[in-house]
């Protein structure tokens, strides 16, 4: 009896059972669908789904870039082959455009990263050194310059010791390395004698005479303290898979100065030139910031607050970013520095400054208001417009259509293995300015702006000598972008080469103003700059149609002010510092 | 027919319809665990009356007292009764049955009474003995939440929103949290999905204004404006148009939109924070001034408007005062820092009482007296005997 009432009420509970069932099904029609969209999206991968969307862009952009392929095998590795997964692997590597041989013609000098041995230790791999013939070949030379010590990033040339041949430090993990020119199209390795003893992880730098005695010093941004020893592993959050750590989970490593003696050698000046503590430096700009005659230093910082080191004027500096308004974003906030550029966008004759920051910011386009100070005007100068999922690196301005105002480009590319909201390759950046606001370019997909790369080091040269910007972009473990400037244009050019005598050499911190119609447009000479990377040192102008080049004055290093009137045009003037002022 | 054939007829008849109505009443009498089950029901849809007789009737029955006390501490819980809940809760726990149900309807009272570690504690268990349990992940939520335990409280409403696809709720709150940890890709991801589930909640205005502001954060002005444009236009939104519009070069557009929210609400901050900058970028600093520091005012611990108000004083040339909102920014800052520190110390000891005190404190800094509160109840929750989280509380209370 028991067990039929079991039944009967089994019964029941299944008819009713059935019915809620049925019920479910009815009442929930959409949740197949619902399913099969989560499938869709998790289906997706990341990278796909991430990939910076062109946003705020202007179609067919009027500026032209053709890649040229090398033809040797250059390439910057970055060490991600082995499994370590350390922050090392993220910065990339730089390029130098300079004329090593003077023969009139860019060549270009590439870093060429490291592998991690299992040792385990960060092993440097050869760099490359390649001579332009001036029709965008570049053939790789042995010249001695390519044995690496170290896992090495960046490079700078600079003529260091004055007999008119560009010498290069090569920065890294694990130290600094200084490559002297010896003018026969070689280069002699001459750390240890220039006492340039420095083994913590090097980044950016910026040659220039800080304390106005004729010789270049050296400013060397320092990055954290990773080691094998301490080394974090971090989870991707989308599960299962090991990340790289950022920044945050490692120490400052505190930035250095070297004072040249004018003999080859230079001595450790980072105490008494006042640096502050700290930074996670990479981008390093030096230049004369406030136009009071001496070479001030901006420091791109990771995460934290960007440094701006104002010069007394004998080489010491005080530490004003937070007061001058370039420590920050617009928000109060610190970024992921990388790239800087020192240029007057806006033709007012003050020196701006500009950085490229990482995702879920804006680069920093601070405008100088005078007396110092500075004003965050990305957004209003449009740099918001392309939404925030770019990591930007290497970084330029220059008048790359030739209508008299200035345009800016940046590489990009992320740091992390995988990331959440965008992709590793990224599509490169370029602005044009137009009527004072700048408006991001869009390219057709078959060419080199117009498709994601994974960029770092950025240098704007032009290497085929035809009057343009040209543009160099290093990769991470891909051939580096060579890329010519191919715009049509109907404007003029001028572009100077200055030689200093009083002030050094390469005469770093130089200001140049070209009158050009009712406007002075300025160019500086400035050390370091980009990201890992050296530009030309020789200021470009574009000179729209319908103006022509009027004057030039030049406010060289030492102080003294030159104005030249007898212009030409198209034309490379090279120019030697007067002895005194009657000179010109 | 002869009449005792009839009557034995009859009497068959009679008997058959006599033990088919016994049968009948012996099917459609419920046992104890089938009234216990209508009284659980009845307690769900609230019909309390009903609940308190099959708890009467399940008290005579041996073996049923645990349901019983079950049912009596659902009642009590409903119409507020927290404590005295609890204490028949308590009766329902030692019994298999009706284990998980005490447990589940104990952590409400718990997490009502602000006693969360302990909510925390017995809804674990619930759910580790029933890890499909819709109300033990919600509560559970709820209750580490309050702890500030925001990690483990996302666990759990993710939990519930797989739980239950239809729910909108549980992602809207993971925004929320997100969103007050500046973690704002994820916030954004919440948001999407709440709305995803339903464009009918009641606070849908509120959702959409709050991922827009996130997504403005983000710098995505395009997909915020997206966002926005089925809102109505208060001060709020209209504010976060204007932002977007300027941002995207729309100077004229953001200063209409601008002015229409001033004139609906003159204290917006975000409308201040948006009229100070530019004001700021067209070299009026006096007007930007003017702007940023009523903003300052409202919200003493803004760290954005200080650094921008030291931004405008610099530009008017007024040095020392710039120098001192830098300064005032820079202790904000480092409040926040030490917030962040003292935060990730809590998430790794959940009982430490002194941790949460001191992000109250901190918290109180910020002129954040809703999170203050919640820290010092999260406190004494872990330590009812914590004398100046009490103190801090009662002051608090009495400053409101």
């Amino acid at each position: 009896m028991r067990c039929f009432r079991l039944r009967v009420l089994e019964i029941i509970a299944s008819a009713v059972l059935l019915a809620l069932v049925a019920g479910c099904h009815g009442s929930s029609s959409s949740a197949p669908a619902t399913h099969a969209t989560q499938a869709r999206t998790d289906e997706t991968s990341p990278a796909d789904l991430a990939q910076p969307p062109v946003q705020g862009a202007v179609d067919h952009s009027r500026v032209t870039f053709l890649e040229h392929p090398l033809k040797d095998d250059v390439r910057y590795s970055n060490g991600s082959s082995s499994s370590i997964n350390s922050i090392v692997e993220t910065l990339g590597g730089g390029v130098a455009a300079f004329d090593y041989d003077r023969d009139g013609i860019i060549d270009l000098f590439f870093p060429g990263g490291g592998r991690f041995t299992s040792s385990p230790a960060a092993e440097g791999l050869p760099s490359r050194l390649l001579r332009g013939d001036g029709s965008c070949r570049f053939y790789a030379v042995s010249a001695g310059a390519e044995a690496s010590r170290y896992f090495t990033h960046g490079c700078w040339a600079a003529d260091m010791d004055h007999d008119g041949f560009g010498d290069l430090l090569v920065t890294g993990y694990g130290g600094l390395q200084l490559l002297h020119n010896q003018g026969d199209g070689t280069f002699f390795p001459v750390t240890e004698e220039a006492r340039l003893i420095d083994a913590a992880w090097s980044t950016g730098v910026a040659w220039g005479d800080v304390n106005r005695d004729g010789n270049l010093d050296l400013y060397v941004a320092h990055y954290v303290d990773w080691s094998f020893q301490n080394h974090h592993s971090c989870d991707d959050p989308h599960g299962g898979r090991t990340e790289i750590c950022g920044p945050k989970y490692y120490g400052a490593v505190d930035d250095r100065l070297f004072l040249s003696n004018g003999d080859g050698t230079f001595d450790d000046a980072t105490s008494r030139a006042g640096l502050i503590p700290g930074g996670k430096g990479l981008g390093v700009v030096m230049g004369d910031l406030d136009l009071d005659g001496d070479l001030d230093v901006y420091v791109a910082n990771d995460t934290i607050e960007n440094f701006l080191y104002l010069n007394r004027g004998d080489g010491r500096f005080d530490e004003e970013g937070q007061l001058k308004g370039v420590a920050l974003d617009d928000s109060g906030r610190p970024t992921g520095s990388m790239g800087v550029d020192l240029v007057d966008f806006d033709a007012d004759g003050l020196p701006d400054l500009w950085t490229a920051n990482y995702e879920h910011e804006i680069f920093g386009l601070y405008r100088n208001l005078g007396q110092g100070r500075y004003l965050h005007v990305s957004r209003p100068m449009g740099f918001a417009a392309i939404g925030d999922r770019f990591v930007g690196w290497g970084t330029g301005f220059a008048d790359f259509d030739r209508d008299g105002d200035l345009d800016v480009i940046a590489t990009t590319g992320h740091v992390k293995k995988f990331p959440e909201t965008s992709a590793v390759k990224q599509l490169p950046l370029l602005w044009l300015q137009d009527r004072g606001r700048f408006e991001r370019q869009d390219f057709s997909a078959d060419s080199y702006l117009g498709t994601p790369h994974d960029g770092r080091g950025l240098s704007l040269t032009d290497f085929d000598d035809d009057g343009d910007v040209d543009v160099v972009i290093v990769h991470n473990d891909r051939q580096p972008a060579v890329l010519s400037n191919e715009t049509v244009t109907d404007g003029g050019w001028l572009r100077v080469q200055l030689i200093g005598r009083q002030s050094s050499r390469d005469p770093i911190g130089a200001r140049l103003g070209l009158r050009s119609g009712n406007q002075t447009v300025w160019r500086y000479i400035q050390g370091g700059g980009s990201y890992l990377s050296q530009a030309d040192l020789r200021p470009h102008w574009g000179i729209p149609k319908g103006s022509r080049a009027e004057s030039l004055e030049i406010h060289w290093p030492s102080g003294l002010v030159q104005v030249i009137d007898d212009l030409q045009q198209d034309c490379t003037m090279v120019i030697i510092e007067p002895s005194d002022i009657r000179d010109r | 027919m002869n009449s005792p054939k009839r009557v034995i007829v009859t009497a068959a008849t009679g008997m058959g319809i006599l033990i088919a109505i016994g049968v009948v009443y012996w099917l459609w009498t419920p046992t104890p665990a089938q009234q216990y089950e209508v009284g659980w029901t009845s307690l769900q849809v609230a019909e309390f009356s009903q609940t308190s007789d099959v708890a009467d009737r399940l008290a005579k029955w041996p073996g049923f007292e645990s349901h019983s006390h079950l049912l009596r501490g659902g009642v009590l819980l409903r119409r507020g009764k927290l404590r005295e809940s609890l204490d028949e809760l308590r009766l329902a726990l030692n019994h298999d049955q009706t284990r998980v149900r005490a447990q589940v309807l104990a952590g409400e009272a718990l997490t009502k009474l602000k006693l969360s570690l302990n909510a925390a504690e017995v809804l674990r268990e619930a759910v580790g003995s029933e890890p499909g349990n819709v109300e033990a992940h919600r509560w559970a939520g709820a209750a580490l939440y309050d702890l500030g335990a925001m990690e483990p409280a996302v666990f759990h409403l993710e939990r519930l929103a797989e739980l239950v696809p239809t729910d909108p709720r549980p992602h809207r709150v993971m925004g929320l949290i997100y969103k007050d940890l500046e973690n704002d890709q994820k916030a954004v991801r919440c948001y999407e999905a709440s709305l995803a589930r339903s464009v009918d909640q009641p606070d849908i205005e509120s959702i959409r204004t709050e991922l827009a502001e996130v997504q403005i954060r983000l710098n995505h002005h395009a997909d915020a404006l997206k966002t926005l444009a089925s809102c109505t236009s208060s001060s709020r939104v209209l504010a976060s148009r204007a932002e977007c519009e300027y941002a995207q070069g729309n100077v004229a557009a953001a200063s209409d939109l601008l002015n229409t929210a001033l004139k609906q609400n003159p204290a917006d901050e975000a409308s201040l924070l948006l009229q100070g900058t530019i004001a700021l970028n067209e070299g009026r600093p006096k007007v930007a001034i003017a702007a940023f520091e009523q903003v300052v005012k409202q919200s003493p611990a803004d760290f954005t408007a200080r650094f921008k108000l030291s931004q405008a004083y610099a530009q008017a040339g007024e040095e020392q005062q710039a120098a001192r909102q830098l300064e005032a920014m820079n202790e904000i800052k480092e409040i926040r820092r030490e917030v962040n520190q003292v935060y990730q110390q809590a998430l790794g000891q959940p009982r430490d009482a002194d941790a949460r005190f001191r992000l109250g404190v901190l918290s109180e800094k910020l002129n954040r007296s809703d999170l203050a509160r919640m820290w010092y109840q999260a406190a004494l929750s872990i330590d009812a005997n914590h004398a100046p989280a009490a103190t801090a509380l009662k002051n608090l209370r009495l400053g409101e």
